[in-house]
């Protein structure tokens, strides 16, 4: 079930209308579990019997973790985490052992080639592996009882909650369980934030239906072999297409996904922060996908060693947890020469900065500029590989942009992609001129305005109405 | 700041809708493919004319009314081709709308594709379907961006709203056309799974056969293709599933021409003046199936 259809808009009112209505308060949690899984299944409920399997190890190995006997409880939690992450491996990458490894004809390679993948199922893996690393490393503090309560009935709500809550459910924010756990309680329609539901609503839609859906019928060329009649200016309008796309696309389903969460009274966590103002690559991924970056920061970065473990092992650790993290998205070498590439560029980035200690050098916009676009093009070109999944597909596309200078240009293609693209510059340009007063006071002024364009533009503007890019991972 | 903001909208709307009506020098195309196909679709199923001819298929029969004069092809004619799409979204509009033109035309270039749910949804969703049909803010043709991007540019001298002359020579990318016609032949020198064409075929009867019970003649057309292409496993295989299910429920058929004598841009698209080399054909072939002089079984 998509969020920019009425089956979804129809599914929210009904929960919401059922969550706070007075007689049914003490089945809250339930109202939005049993929703969570009609949203799932939906359009598969053959998916269900996997998700809910996922559940059920998550429930019993986090309660092991806590009441199991002491000297068990590691082991608990290694098998909990070994058990998502195999559920992973299978359903993620069994598609790419089989084609490696296997003769397609041979009923091993039919049936590797053949397995599904489940949508949403980096995420909800990813926290069930959080709560088991949550619950073992604080078993043994007092605010403890909030994460894995004594009663296994409430706990089975809880953790089933927690990953199945709908708006989070397929792409996200990954939810961290310390952070969301000791939030379930509950609600009072009094107690929303209308105002914020209502701006993260409209700006989510905005970013989704009005520019990532419009840029992506133009982008729709960036394939094998349609790119290939396209002059150089074209190709590389649609790479700067693709990443106002994506991060519209992404950070559209974010917002999107806060604001209906905030309608049931639960606040997850920014997934965007305006990620492209960043001058740095460091800086970059504190501002892009934060869920993901911060959940490999906390339970893969660290874990290996952070930079605890010398230079060398430090920027070793950055590019084996971007590499894992490039694979997080998918089982192609594309995605994992992606997090190599991102992997280098942080590594690098920090051996320069260490050796020339510019770290104290006062601020300088020149400088800040040219590295706002370094990482800015780095970026976007490395978008392509998550476009163009056959690596081959990517070189042609740079020979394409070489060789094709003098094919005709279609101006339709960049005339639309810059006018959809100026709504996210403005959106971070507006960022960035908050430290001024008076920018401050027109944005609190205009901001009815500006509110009410946009919805008016999601009205009269959107464009196709198709799936999420994210939800692919 | 919610209610200021959502009655800005409603003053926002109501004003647009009296703009959109009050002048017709607005105009749109569509900003991109999608679009075309949901303004072209939306054109036909907003429309209270009735047409007598109504043409189905994908980008293949898309080219035969594209940049192509008015009067290549039959009177009273709506081709309800979508590019990136199939026949079967075509024959879906004409079922939601229990439309009956006189004939309709499915072409069989390409028709293994399913139906697409989001266009059929974006078309019929039960809220906006109503609203497009009252107030024409709402529809695609009249989005603002396009809108604004195209008002410098009066109507009747933009290319794309001009009927074009027949060209006189080849204009073709010769790398995308190797690549492509690669990809054709490679994908169509196997035969597609028997039991994907059955079912295929099965939803197609279902469709024509509520047409037929409406007392609409249904024709079948094949458009020539690359003369490497043409006779294919996969393309044969189509042929002969299509003629064997179809001609018992007295469907008519044009058979496919000669497809040395045409110029493909890619393999799979007439080019333009290969395309009114086969409307002459179609026309001429028209004129026989229409008067019952012929029944061609080739196809």
């Amino acid at each position: 079930m998509l969020f920019n259809s009425f089956e979804f808009v129809l599914l929210v009112a009904v929960s919401f209308a059922v969550y706070y209505a007075g007689f049914l308060k003490h089945f809250q949690v339930h109202t939005l579990i049993t929703a969570s899984l009609f949203f799932y299944g939906y359009s598969n409920p053959g998916l269900l019997a996997l998700f809910l399997a996922s559940v059920v190890i998550n429930v019993s190995t986090s309660y092991l973790v806590v009441y199991g006997k002491p000297e068990r409880q590691k082991l608990f939690a290694t098998i909990g985490v070994i058990i998502n992450l195999s559920i992973l491996a299978f359903f993620k990458y069994g598609v790419l052992v089989g084609s490696l490894f296997f003769n397609s004809n041979s009923s091993a390679g039919s049936f590797l080639l053949n397995i599904p993948l489940p949508i949403g199922i980096s995420f909800f893996t990813f926290e069930g592996i959080s709560l088991l690393i949550d619950a073992f490393k604080d078993r043994k503090r007092a605010e403890f009882q909030n994460l894995v309560p004594r009663s296994f009935k409430t706990h089975i709500l809880n953790t089933t909650f927690f990953v199945a809550f709908f708006p989070h459910l397929i792409a996200g924010p990954i939810l961290k369980a310390h952070d969301f756990i000791p939030q379930i309680g509950t609600k009072y329609l009094k107690q929303i934030n209308w105002e914020s539901c209502y701006k993260n609503l409209v700006m989510g839609y905005f970013l989704k239906m009005v520019i990532a859906d419009q840029i992506s019928q133009h982008t729709f060329w960036i394939q094998y072999p349609y790119f290939e009649g396209h002059s150089s200016t074209v190709l590389i309008a649609m790479l700067f297409g693709y990443s106002m796309q994506i991060f519209a696309d992404f950070a559209g389903y974010s917002l999107i996904a806060i604001g209906v969460a905030g309608l049931f009274g639960y606040r997850l966590m920014e997934n965007f922060n305006f990620p492209y103002i960043s001058t740095s690559f460091s800086e970059f991924w504190r501002r892009w996908h934060i869920s993901l970056s911060t959940f490999l920061k906390e339970y893969l970065y660290i874990p290996l060693g952070g930079n605890h473990k010398g230079k060398a092992r430090t920027y070793l650790n950055l590019i084996i947890t971007m590499v894992l993290g490039g694979l997080w998205h998918g089982a192609a070498s594309s995605y994992a020469i992606w997090g190599a590439f991102h992997g280098i560029a942080l590594a690098s980035e920090r051996l320069l900065t260490s050796s020339s200690k510019k770290q104290q050098e006062k601020p300088n916009l020149v400088r800040e500029i040219a590295g706002g676009f370094i990482v800015f093009s780095f970026v976007s070109l490395a978008w392509l590989l998550f476009k163009l999944t056959d690596i081959t597909h990517v070189f042609k596309y740079f020979q394409a942009i070489v060789n094709n200078t003098k094919k005709e240009t279609s101006s339709k293609i960049i005339v639309f992609i810059l006018i959809y693209s100026v709504p996210v510059i403005l959106y971070h340009a507006i960022y960035l001129g908050k430290k001024y007063a008076f920018i401050n006071t027109a944005l609190r002024v205009l901001a009815p305005v500006a509110y009410a364009i946009m919805l008016f533009m999601i009205i009269t503007n959107s464009g196709i109405g198709g799936d999420f890019i994210y939800f692919q991972f | 700041m919610i209610r200021t903001s959502l009655l800005l909208v409603a003053i926002f709307l109501i004003c647009y809708e009296l703009l959109i009506r009050s002048t017709n020098v607005w105009w749109t195309i569509g900003q991109n493919q999608w679009q075309a196909n949901i303004i072209r679709a939306n054109n036909f199923i907003f429309s209270d004319h009735q047409y007598d001819n109504v043409m189905v298929g994908s980008s293949v029969a898309v080219k035969l009314s594209s940049k192509i004069s008015k009067d290549s092809l039959p009177d009273n004619f709506y081709n309800l081709s979508f590019d990136g799409l199939s026949a079967l979204d075509g024959l879906l509009i004409l079922e939601k709308l229990s439309s009956s033109p006189k004939q309709v035309f499915i072409e069989t270039n390409i028709l293994m594709r399913r139906e697409d749910k989001i266009f059929q949804s974006a078309l019929f969703s039960p809220v906006m379907f109503s609203l497009k049909r009252f107030f024409e803010s709402f529809r695609e043709s009249h989005q603002p961006v396009e809108v604004l991007a195209r008002i410098t540019t009066p109507r009747k001298s933009h290319p794309d709203s001009l009927a074009f002359e027949p060209l006189k020579e080849l204009v073709r990318d010769e790398a995308v056309y190797r690549s492509m016609l690669k990809i054709k032949i490679d994908k169509s020198t196997i035969p597609m799974p028997e039991g994907e064409v059955a079912d295929q075929m099965g939803r197609l009867k279902k469709l024509v056969t509520q047409l037929q019970a409406r007392g609409v003649q249904v024709v079948f057309f094949e458009v020539p293709v690359d003369p490497a292409a043409c006779g294919l496993a996969a393309q044969v295989q189509l042929r002969q599933a299509v003629k064997k299910v179809f001609k018992p429920l007295g469907c008519k058929f044009i058979s496919v021409p000669d497809c040395n004598g045409y110029i493909t841009s890619d393999g799979t698209h007439l080019d333009r003046v290969s395309a009114y080399k086969f409307l002459n054909y179609f026309r001429h072939e028209l004129e026989k199936v229409s008067s019952g002089r012929s029944v061609i079984s080739q196809l």
